[in-house]
């Protein structure tokens, strides 16, 4: 039936076929321009994540500005005036750019202890650098010693400052959030109306575009602040940092990176099918059938507004060595034919080839499919979407190759191939040796990679932190790294702690209460009163939380309503801020100032305090699903108060529950993808023991990479995680070829060693090839910016490797020791 | 027996000091004026200056009923022994409170606005205290204790009043702590 369908339709009509296919191709083409990439913290966040739904209202609860950091180290010293006066200049020019709200730096912050002053007198007085004449060295006691500025503003060392760039607010992105969030509730609870859907179909629609729209301005703020602090380069070392810019760096990285290895893999490509071929047809074939591939994929992504991450940033690269791969093996196996078969006609040879490669290939492809499918369990946008794509484009790819191949032949001339191919390769010679005089040695070999792998897989770590993502010699990097170091940290942490308002059982009225009970009326109508709410219990929980923050090593800069009471304290000549003066205070205090000391930290309306800190990224020890449930633990006891609730919030705890849901996915993932393989191997094979050699022919390769990552401490993040997944969806493929070819081999004589011999010399040598392609392919990661994706190039490359010497060598080994198409008498195959 | 004549005398002494109604502004004038010449004359030492300032505005407040509205409803739930001494531990740290913020008194004058009776038995003077840039409001809450007794039970500075900040902060401690603790506390305060 199926060659009924071939000679029908690409056989018979090529030109037609091809015509059609291409228009489907212009079609997605056209959507390919339509491709995006997003890197925004928000595709690293689980849906539907609880964390997620706290943190964005404590970030709505409290003044939470979005900011960069911009760090200056000037030459000379940091109190220079001449130092002052480009601090200035660049402060008013950053200023002028227009998402940029208001610049902080040491020449506007209020100076509290330059000299100490009266509480009384700050408030109607505030000094700063700008404005008025202090004594320099009380200046410089103050930024180094000051809760407020010490290791935030300036570093320890006073050769380095911050300039904070406060960026406008954007409320319109929260509105999006609350509108979709409602409207997706009501769809989870499938209550939605259609009216309610179609507005919902809008907000999405609208909110892409807006995020499109701020996309494009955040990186041309990067741009313009860039450009802008080049100009002091001669003067000062300075760099950018904050989150924000870790997206946007990460985008043009991710840019890059197409580029690189989408044209780098294709000189590659060539290189590779010359040295293998040496006949153009093999050459511009495979690129043909590749080219139509990735433009298709690309506007699939397009059509679907799939859109390219961090994560799926290869994915141009994944697609050309899979497509590469299929028709290699259809091109081995018409050079085969055509050697075994010279007087046969181009149709016998081109429908042959297609028919006796499109089972194994599809089953190829299927289980391929199932390796990427299974990464759309896990609950990371990004991780699903590139499961998606990568499942969409392999399918595209094998109808490609299965249609453009046999059309684009059909019409040519019958392809001589030279009868030796002209490059051969040692290893097949040595691997059917191998099999055949040195089992044992194979099986012990496997034996020592599976203890290697466990004991190595006992050791993984789970981490994901920004600034390993770069380079040493980026800017990010350098950025980052100072800010981490010498300024306070970067991923935020927060501690919310909300005071439950406990209703005490009554106290015993007594009889006398008459007259006082228009007292208590009297001071229960203003009881709640904001500035009532600094009492000592709750001044003095904030305090605990803050100390036992700031004691973490791993905790750089804390800060929360007790870096105001120990700066008061200072200014209060030691005493503690009673709260009485507290009230006076907020009674007092300008809203300007309110905004920048109390609403980050507290929120009275809900009873709440929040004590925000910043986790050092680059601290080596950092543990961070460790850290949290430290900190979990052990806060009840700081704070030792029942009517007291914490929870910890913001960036960090999202990546945290990211990682660890992909850590539990990747568990779930790899489970799901052995029981499917296992399946397919069955139904392929129609054996249950052939189906169990199969999978541990997979398997053993497989765990390698586990045993790997866990002795070098390469973390498990959110890119090296895939890898398992993936290298099992294309390292099948091998699998799958040989036992296919081996079976028809054996078929042939019932000779075990024999028909190993002969697959190695037919089908090892397209295998080899493919692993081959893959290797070199995915070797070209190491070229790219952002580190995870070079652990991601190197890893796969080992696996590939490992995956073709296990199909090479452990996968028959195993045949022929378990037998599995029975103990028949060998007989002569001539 | 010493202490009952103490007492007695006490009690004799605040009498001495009542005030009615129409005499509350009038006497509010001359006390604070006399607190502030204390607080200008430099020839005075500090421990001299707090005890004559606390002489001066001692007969005018009521401290039971400050400590009994500062505890709020727990009052009741002491013994009257417990009663007692909760409001010798508040009225010391009422005043060590009190004399400190004096310290911040930095030559200003202070003007008297009139009373106010927002509820019967009820008056609140109001003044102001006139700084450089800003003036502070200062209102002294009165209550009728006696027929032609009124007596301070709450002062309120910029909006704050003192008793509801004690209010707050005792009710906060309580949450957690006993009342035993809270004695504790305040004595370590003191």
């Amino acid at each position: 039936m199926t060659k009924k369908f071939f000679d029908l339709t690409v056989i018979k009509h090529p030109f037609k076929t091809v015509f059609i296919l291409l228009l489907g191709v212009i079609f997605l083409g056209y959507y390919s321009t339509k491709l995006e990439i997003d890197a925004s913290s928000e595709t690293l966040l689980l849906d539907n994540d609880k964390d997620l739904q706290f943190a964005r209202k404590v970030s709505k609860l409290y003044y939470n500005p979005d900011f960069l950091l911009v760090t200056y180290s000037p030459k000379k010293d940091l109190l220079n005036d001449e130092t002052l006066k480009e601090l200035k200049k660049l402060s008013e020019e950053l200023t002028q750019i227009e998402n940029i709200a208001s610049v902080t730096s040491i020449l506007n912050v209020p100076l509290l202890e330059s000299p100490v002053q009266k509480l009384t007198k700050l408030v109607d007085n505030i000094r700063t650098l700008e404005n008025s004449n202090p004594d320099k060295k009380l200046v410089k006691e103050e930024f180094l010693t000051s809760e407020l500025y010490k290791n935030a503003l300036v570093s320890s060392d006073f050769k380095t400052t911050a300039l904070v760039l406060n960026l406008k607010e954007n409320k319109e992105y929260f509105e999006f959030i609350d509108k979709r969030k409602t409207l997706l509730d009501k769809k989870r609870e499938h209550s939605l109306s259609q009216k309610e859907e179609e507005q919902l179909n809008k907000i999405q629609a609208d909110f892409k575009i807006f995020r499109d729209k701020q996309r494009e301005e955040n990186s041309q703020t990067i741009k313009d602040i860039r450009a802008n602090i080049a100009k002091y380069k001669d003067d000062a070392s300075l760099f950018l940092g904050g989150v924000n810019m870790i997206a946007d760096d990460i985008i043009t990285f991710v840019k890059n990176d197409l580029v690189i290895y989408g044209s780098t893999l294709i000189l590659l490509l060539i290189l590779i099918l010359w040295i293998i071929f040496r006949q153009i047809v093999w050459i511009t074939l495979p690129l043909l059938i590749c080219t139509l591939s990735v433009v298709s994929t690309t506007g699939a992504l397009g059509f679907f507004a799939w859109e390219v991450t961090v994560i799926s940033s290869n994915f141009i690269a994944l697609q050309l060595i899979i497509t590469i791969s299929i028709v290699l093996h259809l091109i081995v196996r018409y050079r085969e034919l055509s050697s075994i078969y010279p007087n046969s006609s181009q149709y016998k040879l081109v429908i042959n080839t297609i028919l006796s490669k499109l089972n194994p290939s599809f089953f190829a492809i299927i289980t391929t499919i199932a390796g990427f499918g299974s990464l759309v369990l896990s609950g990371i946008q990004p991780v699903k979407n590139l499961g998606w794509m990568m499942s969409t484009g392999i399918a595209i790819s094998l109808i490609i190759s299965f249609i453009v191949f046999p059309a684009i032949l059909i019409l040519l001339k019958k392809i001589k191939s030279p009868k030796e191919s002209n490059f051969k390769l040692n290893i097949i010679a040595l691997s059917k040796y191998l099999v055949e005089f040195h089992g044992k040695k194979i099986i012990l070999a496997s034996i020592l990679v599976v203890v290697f792998s466990l004991t190595g897989a006992s050791k993984l770590i789970v981490e994901n932190s920004f600034i390993n993502y770069f380079k040493e010699s980026t800017q990010i990097y350098k950025g980052m790294k100072v800010i981490d170091e010498k300024l306070g940290g970067t991923t935020p942490l927060d501690v919310v702690i909300t005071f439950k308002e406990k209703e005490k059982e009554e106290a015993k009225e007594t009889t006398d209460n008459s007259s006082f009970d228009s007292f208590e009326d009297e001071f229960a109508i203003d009881k709640n009163d904001e500035q009532y709410w600094f009492t000592r219990d709750k001044l003095n929980i904030i305090l605990r939380v803050h100390n036992y923050l700031e004691s973490i090593d791993e905790i750089g800069k804390v800060q929360s309503l007790a870096t105001l009471l120990k700066v008061g304290k200072t200014l209060n000549e030691g005493k503690e801020l009673d709260s009485f003066t507290l009230a006076l205070l907020y009674k007092k205090l300008p809203e300007k100032y309110k905004k920048i000391i109390l609403s980050p930290y507290i929120n009275i309306e809900h009873n709440q305090a929040r004590v925000t800190t910043r986790i050092i990224d680059s601290n080596p020890k950092l543990r961070r699903d460790e850290l949290l449930k430290r900190i979990n633990n052990e806060l009840p006891a700081v704070i030792n108060s029942s009517s007291v609730e914490f929870r910890l919030s913001n960036l960090m705890v999202l990546y945290n529950n990211m990682l660890q849901s992909l850590f539990d996915s990747q568990i779930k993932t790899l489970g799901f993808v052995v029981v499917i393989l296992f399946i397919m191997f069955l139904i392929l094979f129609k054996s249950f023991k052939i189906a169990s050699i199969a999978i541990l022919a997979n398997i053993v390769p497989i765990s390698i990479i586990f045993g790997i990552m866990g002795w070098l401490t390469i973390p498990l993040d959110i890119m090296t995680i895939t890898i398992a997944a993936i290298s099992i969806g294309i390292g099948v493929d091998d699998t799958i070829h040989y036992i296919h070819r081996f079976h028809e081999e054996y078929k042939k004589d019932h000779n075990y060693v024999e028909a190993m011999k002969r697959s190695h010399e037919s089908i090892g040598y397209a295998m080899t090839y493919t692993s081959l392609v893959v290797i070199v392919g995915f070797s070209i990661l190491v070229l790219s910016n952002l580190i995870p994706t070079i652990y991601f190039g190197l890893l796969t490359v080992i696996v590939m490797a490992t995956i073709l010497s296990s199909a090479l060598l452990l996968l028959p080994k195993l045949l022929i020791l378990t037998k599995p198409y029975g103990n028949k008498e060998p007989r002569n195959s001539h | 027996m010493l202490k009952k004549y103490f007492l007695v005398f006490l009690i004799s002494a605040t009498l001495l000091f009542a005030v009615n109604k129409e005499e509350i502004e009038p006497y509010m004038v001359k006390q604070v004026n006399e607190v502030l010449s204390i607080l200008k004359n430099d020839q005075i030492k500090k421990e001299d200056k707090n005890e004559k300032i606390v002489s001066i505005m001692d007969p005018i407040f009521d401290y039971t009923l400050m400590a009994r509205l500062s505890l709020g409803k727990e009052w009741n739930t002491l013994s009257s022994g417990k009663k007692e001494e909760f409001t010798t531990l508040f009225t010391k740290v009422l005043k060590n409170s009190y004399l400190h913020k004096l310290d911040l008194y930095t030559n200003q004058k202070i003007k008297f606005l009139g009373i106010e009776e927002p509820k019967k038995n009820r008056v609140v003077l109001n003044t102001v205290l006139i700084g450089e840039k800003e003036n502070f409001d200062i209102n002294y809450k009165f209550y009728q204790k006696e027929e032609n007794e009124w007596k301070i039970y709450d002062i309120n500075l910029l909006g704050v009043s003192i008793i509801q900040t004690y209010r707050q902060q005792f009710a906060g401690f309580l949450k957690d702590k006993s009342l035993d603790e809270l004695f504790k506390n305040l004595n370590s305060k003191k």
